[in-house]
């Protein structure tokens, strides 16, 4: 009889099968993506893409200039446009075959003190990169404005000047405030709030008109409306630096090539933008040696640093790798330098893909991949020589969890970062890679290398 | 040898007036048993009682004793006195027996062996009535009688069986058996004798057998209030103190220890309960007998432990046999909350009193008749009535039964709603939702057979079949189309209100009916769609409760097909709309209109008929003749399909977007979470706490149905089970562009949740009667007080005036759409698809892009085939903005004529303390995206729009000036024609290209590209003055197709009957006069 049946229990099956779907679509969270797609990669198939190019200056020195480099296998046609931060402005259109370079001074082509570039390339793969101070700093360009900013370790001490060079790439005027960090506390001078950066146009903030004779003075930019191009520019007793600064505070950060040697100066500088304090620690690897870790806190809303070199914990025995870690999202820049000057450097962001070039001619002391991740990883390097497609590609070397490599160890034993240009890739975006200029003392040069904008 | 018949000793207690001493008296000395002794033991001050027994019964003996120890105890006093009978005859001195009465009772004790005899109770002034015929007792000691209130007696009880309890007034008791149980329990001064004598006689094994042949009329003084008296122990205590410490007492005693614990602790809850209800009705006394009675009994622990020690020596039966000799769940609270659906609160907590009984609570303790006031007869306070249906048809309902109180409820509901809606009559209503202003009647329907729709860059597929729906639906109101989605927004959710009380016709009862509409109607789907301007999903609300009633009724679930379908007839002939292939043909013309509105009802007709099927694995139908749900399916599915057949070609030829006709996939960031969808909510009315109380409900009355209902139910809970997998995949995008409107499946959950409940009501009417005390009851308690706390926010609803629509909305406060330059211009709108006033295509999840001419969307762009075709374009350069591909979107959006493009965040402007809109944010990418372009300038930004001003913007139809290669706009915004310029180049915006064609000066022009979207003309530089028109060169087959789709709709409507109506009109002949059409239930 149908009623004797014995029947799957149905309110309980109801009720699994509800719950089940429950947890299944709780355990997955949706977030709403809103960061572009980046990388050399990413660009090579691009209908258009555009290069921002600020920080460049006309002043005391050797006045800076910008050099692209086109990384794909067809010619690109540039549309460039050049605005001096009194609005005069300067057009023209390059040509650029595949792998060829071009560099321009912008203090040639157009009047000003300083000067943002924009570039807009039919397709992509087109990368561009700017350099100053003799061939002692450099910067990427970037491929896209920013809407919050930050960076620290700047000095306004007597002697040394710094500023942010600002240049709006869009056709919407940029509204922003800016927040200063300093050892002391922090501030939110009024002229830096609703600060209006029309379309298309180039601006400085000199921070020394609002914090006077400070060191480690770090920034915070909030970009209301519409988007920047920023570079934070530091003159230390006339030795020039570019700081990349940072999207987003970070609660780890990487410095893969921080030199020991004797007679140079090396500080990871921090600044904490949290009502909380932060607690930092610094992990420092160098050759054989075992160095306990550095530590630090940072009050909410202020500056500090770790001085690396010298330290007595620290021996001095070349390149250390550096890992920081913060209990908050902080910002950080290592500082380096000899004597009377310090240069700024903003920490390597892992990535995908970098692309290394001897932009300044003058090769690298160092360069390094780092692995930020605890698993091996498969690293690729291809070599791209100007006017010839790709000469080689050494595809699956393995870089250890949590270890730095050297890029020459990775490649045959002839090869030379000299005058080279290669493109360096993971499967996973936990790649660093670390340049260091020629200098004397070693390596108080750091650059940043392309990561394709 | 002489053979003797037992001694039987009658033992008499009378105390005060004893106004019936000298019957009962009399009446015992009637009897035929000639073995019968007769003792009166006087209970107090009672001088009078010798001469008066002596008066009726010479015989009799009379012991006096000088006061009043209660019934038990007076009892317990003469059987001291008594030495060598077999029986023992208690009598109250209000009764009158039978003259065979004791020998009858003598006869069944030896018959059945029973302990305890009792005869069957009939009224003292009407012998007819029966009064009691043994009673039974739930675990708790609630005492229930076996017979109705009032029942007459047609022998009907006559039948000689086992009883837990024999009621007081005259109990013929084994004398060994009262020996072994040490007599009455002296911690029982009166009231519960009865109950807690024959339980420790079962707990020994005793027998208990009511023999009906022996009848007794019992005054019962006591019950009726007639004798005011007390006893000693007593004290102030009231008859109900009395009774419920009493009854705690047997509870606390008669169990084993385990089951001692557990008995105790649940009535300690229902207890809790009844106090917690007892003082919310300000009931004091009932409150403080309960109370009394757990300290009462602390107070007596002694005497409990020596009880229970006793009991523990004599008990024979286990626990587990004596539950199974009881009824089985809690009798006081289920006839707590039979009253309480049946009478009211009030009534159900012992405020109002009875209709047809008298008030009995908490009369002065009778003391001398203790054993008649056993817990039975204060059935208002303590028992359920077990008279239901002696109740329902003695005693009229008072909640909702009658038509008159369900007609009051159903008018106060409509003039609230009214109230609710006033501001939607004629207010202005804001762009948002599907409220884009319709165009003109007769312009819609010329959109319904145009050749060309302005959607995206345009398109030549045919019109949507909703422009055919709204311009018929205009006819009605005489072409102020304008009065159609007023119409909508205030009167969809009461007509599916109505179809839902349709969905249960003749499955439940009326009150359920009207309980279940109710609960559709304050769903928060049909609140959240009015106040997001969703039309399209409030005409699903209103027409899915027909629809699903009638698959249930083509599928034959249980009870839907009232009877089998009118033998088949020719199509067209009177009669056919009630044969099956009638019915199917009304649900499919049914399902089409509601398809044409909102295409995703297909999808849920899908699962309506997926999740009969599953539920029939679980709850199988006795007997369904739908055998092949998938043929019907199918069935369903291409008949719409062919009524739709111009959205039908649309869908074959959209590709890709095929599946985006039932909906474009929203932002799984901003969807709503499962547990809103559990609650049936897509907006703010419902999200907070009291949104569950509906879906509780429902899941309450899953559990409560039984029979039929309960496989109605089973298929009720499968479809919205479906339903909500559906959704919840859907809005997380787990099903790829298979995206159905995620408001369209919550509105079939919506029908399923109120169908739940009104089945529930139906289960507690009835099903609920036959199931003991358990989680039913339980759940039954809780459902109701879901459903009463659930009807509370919808008169909050009402305040407002239009269920929260918002008065302004983002798009209406745009004022820079209008560019600077003439010409005419499109607005690319993007958005979540539950956000843009327009419909679109889907870019990627949760951004939608849609277009509008010259200005805000329109009734042009009400509808959107899946074909995007040439707007790919569109499309694709979005696409490529996002994949940060492209920095010049304003440069490849301006051959389409885009001037701006609006991304919207939510329909309405949140505006502090005034008005509150959901945020359903883009893909943050987007903004990314288009604040990186370089021919993008963002003109206004606030948290629920962001406009950017295309600067490459060169108009919809523009031309370059002879040596330049710069486009300027030319034309106007509302003319394709006007003066052109001589060797100039003309691109127009408009696709298909090659529908088109450039007139100058009267004359064709040729393409000069046929690879690009845009048609490109060259104007000769040999023209003089030249002046020119774009102008649609098209052969009309869309109209055709719309003109067949039409015919057809006309055909199937003339075969419900009117072509045999009309055949007079094609033959020439009269109409015959036929017999009287046939009318069946199955009738819609």
């Amino acid at each position: 009889m149908a009623k004797h049946r014995r029947r799957l229990p149905l309110v309980l099956v109801v009720v699994v099968v509800l719950a089940a779907t429950g947890v299944l679509t709780s355990l997955r969270h949706s977030t709403n993506p809103s960061t572009l797609p980046s990388g050399l990669t990413a660009s090579l198939d691009a209908e258009s893409t555009a290069l921002y190019c600020t920080g460049l200056a006309s002043g005391t020195g050797p006045p800076g200039r910008v050099t692209f480099y086109n990384t794909s296998d067809a010619s690109r046609s540039l549309s460039l446009s050049i605005v001096s931060q009194v609005g005069t402005t300067y057009t023209s259109t390059i040509e650029l075959a595949a792998h060829a370079a071009q560099s321009i001074q912008p203090s040639v082509l157009d009047s000003g003190t300083n000067f943002g570039v924009a570039v807009q390339i039919s397709g992509g793969g087109v990368v561009g990169n700017e350099t100053a101070g003799n061939n002692r700093a450099e910067v990427p360009c970037q491929s896209t404005g920013v809407r919050h900013w930050y960076a620290t370790g700047f000095d306004t001490l007597v002697g040394s000047s710094a500023y942010l060079s600002l240049y709006n790439p869009t056709g919407t005027a940029a509204v922003l405030n800016a927040t200063i960090f300093t050892g002391t506390g922090f501030s939110a001078p009024q002229s830096f709030q609703g600060l209006s950066i029309p379309a298309h146009t180039q601006t400085q903030i000199n921070l020394g008109g609002q914090v006077v004779n400070t060191a480690n003075v770090g920034v915070g930019i909030d970009v209301l409306r519409g988007s920047l191009v920023i570079v934070g520019v530091q003159d230390s007793n006339g030795e020039v630096s570019f700081d990349q600064g940072a999207v987003s505070p970070l609660k780890a950060a990487w410095f893969p090539n921080v030199t020991t040697v004797n007679h140079a100066t090396a500080q990871i500088r921090v600044a904490n933008p949290n009502a909380a304090p932060a607690q930092v620690t610094v992990n420092v690897t160098l050759s054989k040696y075992t160095v306990a870790p550095q530590t630090l806190t940072v009050s909410p809303y202020s500056t500090s640093l770790v001085n690396i070199t010298p330290n007595s914990a620290i021996p001095a025995a070349g390149y250390a790798s550096l890992t920081l870690r913060s209990s908050e999202p902080v910002v950080t820049s290592l500082a380096t330098g000899q004597g009377t000057w310090t240069a700024l450097s903003a920490p390597a962001a892992p990535g995908k893909v970098f692309l290394i070039r001897d932009f300044t001619g003058r090769g690298f002391d160092a360069a390094t991949v780092t692995n930020t991740s605890s698993r091996t990883i498969s690293v690729s390097i291809t070599t791209l020589k100007d006017k010839e497609t790709k000469s080689l590609t050494v595809t699956g070397e393995k870089v250890g969890g949590d270890t730095t490599e050297s890029v020459l160890a990775l490649l045959p034993a002839s090869a030379t970062t000299q005058s080279q240009t290669f493109i360096v890739s993971s499967a996973t975006p936990s790649l660093v890679v670390g340049l260091t200029l020629p200098s004397k003392p070693n390596g108080v040069l750091v650059v940043v290398p392309l990561n394709g904008g | 040898m002489d053979s003797r018949a037992p001694a039987v000793v009658a033992v008499i207690v009378t105390t005060g007036s004893g106004p019936g001493l000298e019957a009962t008296a009399a009446s015992l000395v009637a009897q035929d048993y000639e073995e019968l002794s007769l003792l009166v033991v006087a209970n107090g001050d009672v001088s009078h009682v010798p001469e008066r027994v002596a008066a009726v019964a010479p015989n009799a003996f009379v012991r006096v004793l000088e006061e009043n120890r209660g019934f038990g105890a007076a009892c317990n006093e003469a059987v001291l006195m008594v030495e060598g009978s077999a029986f023992f005859l208690f009598c109250h001195d209000d009764v009158r027996l039978e003259p065979d009465a004791v020998q009858l009772m003598v006869e069944a004790a030896y018959r059945t062996n029973a302990g305890i005899v009792t005869p069957k109770f009939v009224a003292y002034d009407d012998p007819l009535v029966l009064l009691h015929a043994g009673q039974t007792s739930d675990r708790f000691g609630v005492v229930r009688d076996r017979v109705e209130l009032g029942e007459i007696d047609h022998g009907q009880q006559d039948l000689e069986r086992d009883v837990f309890v024999a009621p007081g007034g005259v109990t013929l008791v084994r004398s060994d058996l009262f020996s072994t149980l040490r007599g009455f329990d002296p911690l029982i001064t009166l009231l519960g004798e009865d109950l807690d004598l024959c339980w420790r006689a079962q707990v020994a094994g005793a027998r208990i057998v009511v023999t009906p042949l022996a009848k007794v009329a019992h005054r019962e003084t006591i019950a009726t209030g007639e004798r005011p008296v007390a006893a000693i122990g007593t004290r102030r205590a009231s008859r109900t103190d009395l009774r419920r410490r009493h009854q705690l007492l047997v509870v606390a005693t008669g169990w084993g220890r385990r089951t001692t614990v557990w008995t105790l602790m649940m009535l300690m809850v229902l207890d809790v309960v009844e106090v917690g209800i007892a003082l919310a009705g300000r009931d004091t006394d009932r409150a403080g007998a309960i109370v009394g009675s757990w300290r009462w009994l602390l107070k007596q622990r002694k005497g409990v432990r020596q009880r229970r020690r006793q009991l523990h020596v004599l008990r024979v039966l286990s626990d587990a046999e004596l539950r199974r000799l009881q009824v089985g769940g809690a009798s006081r609270l289920k006839h707590f909350f039979v009253t309480l659906l049946r009478e009211g609160y009030d009534r159900a907590r012992g405020i109002l009193p009875p209709e047809e009984e008298v008030e009995i609570f908490d009369d002065p303790v009778d003391v001398g008749v203790g054993f008649a006031a056993a817990f039975s007869e204060d059935e208002e306070f303590d028992e359920i009535a077990q008279s239901e249906l002696l109740e329902l048809r003695s005693r009229p309902s008072r909640f909702m039964t009658t038509f008159r109180s369900q007609a009051a409820v159903v008018v106060v509901v409509a003039v609230l709603w009214l109230i609710g809606s006033r501001d939607l009559v004629a207010t202005h209503l804001p762009l948002v939702g599907r409220l884009a202003p319709l165009d003109s009647w007769w312009s819609t329907w010329r959109h319904y057979f145009a050749s060309w729709s302005p959607n995206g860059v345009g398109t030549g597929t045919p019109g949507m079949p909703g422009y055919g729906v709204l311009a018929f639906a205009g006819t009605f109101v005489f072409g102020r189309m304008g009065v159609l989605p007023r119409l909508v927004l205030i009167f969809a959710v009461p007509v599916g209100a109505v179809g839902m009380g349709r969905l249960l016709k003749d499955r439940v009862s009326n009150r359920a009916r009207i309980i279940g509409a109710f609960a559709y109607a304050a769903m928060p789907l049909g609140f959240n769609m009015i106040s997001q301007g969703r039309v399209d999903v409030l005409v699903v609300v209103a027409g899915l409760p027909f629809i699903v009633r009638r698959i249930f009724q083509l599928m034959d679930v249980a009870g839907f097909r009232a009877r089998p379908f009118d033998e088949p007839l020719p199509f067209g002939h009177r009669g056919w709309r009630t044969t099956e292939a009638g019915q199917r043909m009304v649900l499919i013309m049914l399902m089409a209109l509601v398809t044409a509105m909102a295409p995703a009802t297909l999808v849920v007709v899908g699962l309506v008929v997926v999740g009969v099927v599953v539920a029939r694995y679980f709850e199988p139908d006795h007997d369904n003749s739908s055998r092949h749900p998938g043929r019907f399916l199918g069935a369903l599915v291409v008949n719409v399909a062919i009524f739709l057949l111009p959205m039908t070609f649309d869908v074959f030829v959209a590709g890709r977007r095929a599946l985006e006709v039932f909906g474009l996939p929203g932002g799984p960031w901003s969807a709503p979470s499962f547990m809103l969808l559990l609650r049936d909510v897509d907006g703010t009315f419902g999200s907070s706490w009291w949104g569950w109380l509906l879906p509780v409900a429902a899941l309450f009355s899953l559990v409560l149905c039984k029979g039929d209902r309960r496989r109605v139910a089973s298929k009720v809970a499968v479809i919205a089970t479906l339903t909500l997998v559906l959704g919840a995949l859907v809005s997380r995008h787990w099903l790829g562009s298979f995206s159905p409107d995620l408001d369209v499946l919550l509105a079939l959950y919506a029908v399923m949740l109120a169908s739940l409940i009104g089945l529930g009501v139906g289960a507690l009417e009835h099903d609920l009667r036959d199931v003991g005390f358990g989680w039913r009851q339980l759940t039954a308690a809780l459902a109701v007080a879901t459903m009463a706390l659930a009807s509370l926010p919808l008169l909050a609803s009402f305040g407002s005036g239009r269920f929260d629509l918002p008065s302004t909305s983002v798009a209406e406060s745009l004022s820079a759409l209008s560019p600077t330059t003439a010409g005419g211009y499109r607005v690319l709108w993007l958005g979540d698809p539950s956000v843009l006033p327009t419909s679109g295509w889907a870019v990627a999840p949760g951004l939608e892009a849609a277009t509008s001419m010259n200005g805000l969307p329109g009734g042009a762009t009400l509808f959107t085939p899946p074909d995007s075709g040439t707007s790919d374009v569109i499309m694709e350069a979005l696409q490529s903005a996002m994949a940060g591909r492209t920095v010049r979107l304003g440069e490849l959006l301006a051959p389409a004529g885009i001037s701006a493009i609006v991304v919207m965040n939510s329909a309405a402007p949140q505006l502090a303390g005034a008005e509150s809109a959901l945020l359903h944010r883009t893909p943050g990418v987007l903004t990314s995206a288009l604040n990186n372009q370089s021919d993008l300038s963002l003109d206004l930004q606030t948290p629920s729009v962001e406009v950017y001003s295309n600067s490459l913007f060169h108009g919809i139809v523009a031309a370059t000036s002879t040596g330049s290669t710069k486009l300027t706009p030319i034309f106007t915004s509302t003319s394709n024609t006007g003066p052109l310029t001589a060797g100039s180049t003309v691109i127009a915006g408009l696709a298909p290209a090659d529908a088109f064609a450039l007139d100058v000066n009267g004359k064709a022009v040729a393409r000069t590209n046929p690879n690009t979207w845009t048609p490109i003309y060259s104007v000769v530089s040999s023209t003089p003055s030249p002046s020119g028109a774009i102008s649609l060169h098209q052969f009309p087959l869309n109209g055709l197709l719309a003109l067949f789709t039409l015919g057809m709709w006309g055909i199937v409507w003339l075969g419900f009957g009117w072509i045999h109506r009309l055949e007079w009109l094609f033959t020439g002949r009269r109409r015959r006069v036929s017999a009287p059409e046939p009318k069946g239930e199955n009738d819609g």
